[in-house]
Parts: structure tokens; sequence; C-alpha cells
């Protein structure tokens, strides 16, 4: 478990618009250990997804990737050829998308789809077939062999979850990519799926990078958690220790917004005020405008990702220094 | 199977009612018309009992509803009837001209698909670049050329100033270049601009984003994925469009001389013989109803989502 098996360093990632420039990942930095469940959280468009898709290199235009590097089992993918990363995608780093309805290609079976990426490890087409066979029992669908000859719009949405995370389990990568595995199912699927995924990394011992914006499936899954806003990576630590002792204004308004059933409140929290327009270059801390305790230096200076305990680390400048008066 | 079956009898007993309702319309439209086909083909100086005898010879002198289920019993039993200005049996004009228009037609769908649908992609793929901006400006250049001016251009570089094809009429292979040029090219565009909206549109698929992310090569990922998808509804219209061209053969067959049916119907329209106009059309209608059924098969073949019932 110490091994670092991805390193993201300084990853930049912007998007040329009518409107000018915006970063929507703006010097991201954060590590994978071998085996380990990291998940990246935040609201809609504060770069989660982005910075995924970034390692794996399938930025649409306009986006680009502007800098940083990505080292992953010891060479920096950003240096790769198109054809390198190619190799690259699938067989060492696997990826399952937000919404299973329209991951997979309607007009091949699941079979087919199952084998098209075995077959490029230059497998034959038999043992291509038992792999994915085999595969598909792993992720517990029922039936295979008639599994195998449906086609996507055959199945349910938990089922093509499951053929997702079982097509890109099968070449046993190193690292899963699960951008938002669960948003689009129902809540009683989305227990199975985190369970399933659970499961399926201690076999496989893959890790995981799981993108999400719910703090349920955090505390179920995750090892270490990242949280993101508007583009930057504000606070890092053990998955406890942000749970019980978020050090960002921005983390403890999180947490005071998640709904309990212990507690009496009445009213969710929510956090006051917009997201920035990521267009527009400022200084200073892009949650100033929101924060209860911004002071004047807040927005003169941009405060940088800093060890403030022992595993984790925060972006803010209450916290420079490390001493804690918030 | 058996599903397919009863789908394709029931679209093939819809398609006879459409092929009937067209009869009937184009029926009373050439009668609509003014004029008779007795009264272009006899002098001014011929006495009215004697047209009168010539009408009566053809029926003409029956009401329309009666010259209508007269005519409809005949075709029928395969009887087309005689034209009326060429004196001659309509369904032997027809058989022998036929040949002559799906050649015609058929060479100019394979240059207009086998030209649009690798440019289309290529637009797809430089969405922007000068490349696809080019492409599209000259698809839209000649879609904007009537075929008959176009004819007469290509007609005069090829045939009379450079002198290699011939110039009209049916003399071999190569008589037929320039008229499937004609016919082809202004209909391009259509198939181009399909053919690149619906790339551009299957690339944005997370299913395209899944096959890069399981480690499917580029090339790969265009063809088996992008393209199998984005080529349904193209292959769809290559069957709808059959019709379509056999109707633009009809000024292209005129200014080529094409001995087809285009240029037969122009001229049983000219001499308002409904006989052949109306033998012609029958014959139009039963193809288009059939190209339908088979692009409806075929997209439900293509793409395991449609369901035939």
């Amino acid at each position: 478990m110490s091994e670092t098996l991805l390193e993201v360093k300084d990853l930049c990632i912007q998007f040329e618009t009518q409107n000018g420039t915006v970063k929507a990942v703006d010097n991201v930095s954060f590590d994978i250990k071998k085996g380990e469940v990291f998940a990246l959280v935040g609201e809609s468009g504060c770069g989660k997804s982005t910075t995924a898709m970034g390692i794996m290199q399938l930025i649409k235009s306009p986006g680009k990737i502007s800098g940083g590097a990505v080292d992953f089992d010891g060479r920096d993918l950003l240096k790769l050829t198109r054809q390198e990363m190619t190799k690259v995608r699938g067989s060492e780093i696997g990826m399952i998308f937000q919404n299973p309805l329209d991951s997979l290609n309607p007009v091949y079976t699941v079979g087919n789809q199952m084998i098209e990426g075995l077959l490029v490890e230059k497998m034959d087409k038999e043992q291509a077939y038992k792999v994915a066979f085999d595969m598909l029992r792993d992720v517990k669908l029922s039936d295979v062999p008639a599994r195998m000859k449906s086609y996507p719009h055959e199945i349910s949405g938990g089922m093509r979850q499951r053929v997702m995370i079982g097509m890109m389990l099968c070449r046993n990568p190193k690292l899963l990519i699960a951008d938002e595995p669960t948003t689009a199912l129902d809540v009683t699927i989305q227990a199975g799926i985190i369970e399933l995924m659970n499961e399926l990394r201690k076999k496989y011992d893959s890790a995981i990078l799981i993108i999400t914006h719910d703090f349920g499936i955090v505390a179920d899954i995750a090892d270490r958690v990242g949280v993101m806003y508007a583009g930057n990576l504000i606070e890092v630590g053990e998955v406890f220790e942000i749970f019980d002792h978020p050090k960002h204004p921005y983390t403890k308004l999180l947490m005071k917004a998640l709904p309990t059933i212990t507690k009496e409140e009445g009213r969710l929290q929510t956090i006051k005020g917009m997201v920035p327009n990521l267009a527009e270059e400022k200084s200073g801390c892009n949650f100033a405008d929101r924060c209860p305790y911004c002071s004047s230096q807040c927005r003169e200076k941009k405060p940088v990702l800093k060890e403030i305990a022992k595993n984790h680390l925060c972006a803010c400048l209450l916290h420079e220094g490390g001493e804690e008066n918030a | 199977m058996n599903d397919i079956l009863r789908y394709v009898i029931k679209r093939l007993l819809i398609g006879i009612l459409v092929v009937l309702f067209v009869t009937v319309l184009i029926f009373a439209i050439m009668q609509a018309m003014p004029g008779n086909p007795v009264d272009l083909m006899v002098d001014t100086r011929v006495s009215a009992e004697k047209v009168a005898e010539i009408k009566a010879e053809w029926g003409l002198d029956q009401p329309p509803v009666i010259q209508y289920f007269y005519w409809l019993g005949n075709i029928l039993q395969g009887n087309f009837g005689m034209s009326i200005s060429l004196k001659q049996n309509v369904s032997d004009l027809i058989l022998q001209r036929l040949p002559y228009t799906l050649m015609l037609t058929g060479a100019a769908l394979v240059i207009e698909y086998l030209l649009a649908i690798p440019l289309g992609l290529l637009a797809a793929v430089k969405k922007n670049k000068l490349t696809d901006k080019a492409l599209t400006v000259t698809t839209v250049v000649l879609w904007s050329m009537p075929p008959f001016w176009l004819g007469v251009l290509l007609m005069l570089v090829f045939s009379i100033h450079l002198n290699i094809l011939p110039l009209s009429g049916y003399s071999g292979f190569l008589s037929l270049i320039l008229p499937a040029l004609t016919l082809s090219l202004p209909a391009l565009a259509q198939i181009f601009r399909l053919t690149r909206s619906e790339v551009l549109d299957v690339m944005d698929e997370k299913y395209v984003t899944t096959a890069y992310a399981k480690g499917i090569e580029d090339k790969k990922v265009l063809i088996r994925h992008v393209l199998r998808n984005a080529l349904i509804p193209v292959t769809v219209m290559f069957f709808l469009s059959l019709p379509w061209l056999i109707g633009g053969a009809v000024v292209v067959e005129n200014v080529f001389a094409w001995p087809g049916m285009g240029q037969l119907l122009w001229k049983g329209i000219a001499k308002q013989d409904f006989v052949i106009v109306q033998g012609i059309v029958f014959v139009i209608t039963i193809l288009t109803v059939i190209c339908n059924i088979i692009g409806d098969m075929i997209s439900g073949i293509l793409d395991p989502r449609i369901r035939l019932e």
C-alpha cells in the first residue's frame, strides 16, 4: 500500500472558449498508491471529471492539457505518443463512466464489446470469449451465456454498469478510473455496484480513482479523499480525517450540508453564493467570495496545497504555517 | 424470421394502397389538364365527327371514372395499354427503356455514395479546418447547379473541347459517364452533409469514448464504432433516394438523349399521352414502395434497437 502508482503533478487543463480561457483544472496535484481507492469529490463543474479525462488523455477539443505531469508506473503519460497512450488505455488504466446507458455501443452485443478489448492483447477469440465469460460471472450477471449475446438496450442500467466494470477490469489494469459510476442509477443498484467494486478491487488488486459528489460512496469505498473546488484541489486526506476534521472552510461547509438522520436540523444547510466564473482571471483564493472566514489577504494571495497535519493537505491561508485558528 | 415476414406483408399491403392512391391522383391530374391527346394528334381540318370517332375508338368518350377502372383493370393483368401518340404497347416501351434508366441511376448512385461517404468522413475528421470548408463550399456549388446546365457544361468540356467522351445517346460504357456525373454531382451535397453531421454526432457519443478508453486504435474506433453507427441513416437514405434519382433522370435523360424511361415520360407529358405517363408513374411508384420497404428492413438489420413490426 505504500508504493506510488499514479502521481499527478501540477496538472493544468484549459478550455479555449469565446469568453476567454477557462482553467477547468488548475495546478492539481495528488497521488494514488498501489491498490488504494482515492476519491475526488466536489460539485458539478469543479473539474473532477476533467482531471480524470486528463489522466486518460481523452480531453476533447477545445480543451487541452496545458501543463503538469502525470507519472504512472514510472513514466510521464503526457510525454507518450498517441500510439503509446493507446496501449496504456484499457490495459493499464481502465475507465468507466457516469451514464452506463450510452457508454456501450448499441449495435454490438455485450460479448462482442467485451472481447474487442481483449483482442488488442493478441489473444485468440476462444480465449477472449472465455475471459469475457468469466469476467461477466465475476461482476455477478445472471445467465451469462444469454447476456453475452444481448445488445445493450436489452439489459438494465445496473447490468450495463456491471458490464462496463467487467469490460474495464478484464484486462486487469493497475488503475480503474470510475467517473461517477453510480450517479445515473437507482439507490439500491448503487449499493450493489459499490459493493462489487469493493470486492473486485481486492480480487484484481487494482487501485481505483473514483469521482463522485456523493459522500456516502466516499465513506463506503475510499481510503483517501481529495476535495476540489473551482478547478483547484483544496484538501486531501484520509477519508475519516476529512469527515471528522475537515480543515478547509469549503469542506467544512460541505460536511454541514450533508443530511443526517441522527440530528434534528430542520432545513439543510447550503453554501451561499455562486461558483466563480473560471474564465475571469483573478487573484487570491477561488473560494474567497463565499468563505465566512475570508480576510483581505485571501483576495490577494492564492493558497497552495500544504501539509498541515500528517497525511492531511489543505490549501487555505488560515492554515498557512500550520496554526489552527479557524 | 416470422416477424420479418409479417412485417413485409403488412408493408406490402400498405404499399398497394399507396400505389392505388397515386394512380388515382395521376389520372385526375391528367384529366384536369386542358386539351387531350387526340386534339394534339389530328389536324384542325379534320371534321368533328371524325375526331369523335377516334376518341370513341380509344375509349376517350367514356366518363373519367369508367376510363380509370378500365385502365386499372388492364394494368392489373399486366396490360399497360396502347400509347395513343406512338401507337405502341406501353409495357414494351417501358421494358425497353427501364434497363437504361436503372443503369444510369445505378451508376449515379454508386458515384454519389462512393464520393460522398469518404468526403463526409474526411470533412468530419477535419472539422472547421480548411479541408472541411473547401469540401462544404464545393458540394454546395454543385448542389446549386441545375442538372440541365451542368450536363451541357460537361458536354462542352469533355465531348466538344476535349473530345474524349461521347456527346449523347447510348453507345456503351463511355457514354454512361457524363449523364451519370450530371445526375450524381448535384445530389452529392446531401449525402456528404448527412455523412459529415452523422459522423460528428457519433464522435460525441459516450460509447466512442468508451472504445478509446478500452485502448482501441484510432482507425479501428473510427471504422468499427463511428462509421458503423453513422452509416445507418446514410444506408437507409441510399434506398430512399433511388426513386428520387429516377425523377431527376427525366431532365438528364433529355439533355443527353439517353434512351431511358425519363425521356419517354417527357414525350408522354408533352403529347398528353396519359397512357404512357400513367404507366411510367405506376412503375416508379412501385419502385418507390419497394425501395422504402428495403430501406426500413436494412435499418432494422443494421440497428438492433429498431424492431420491425
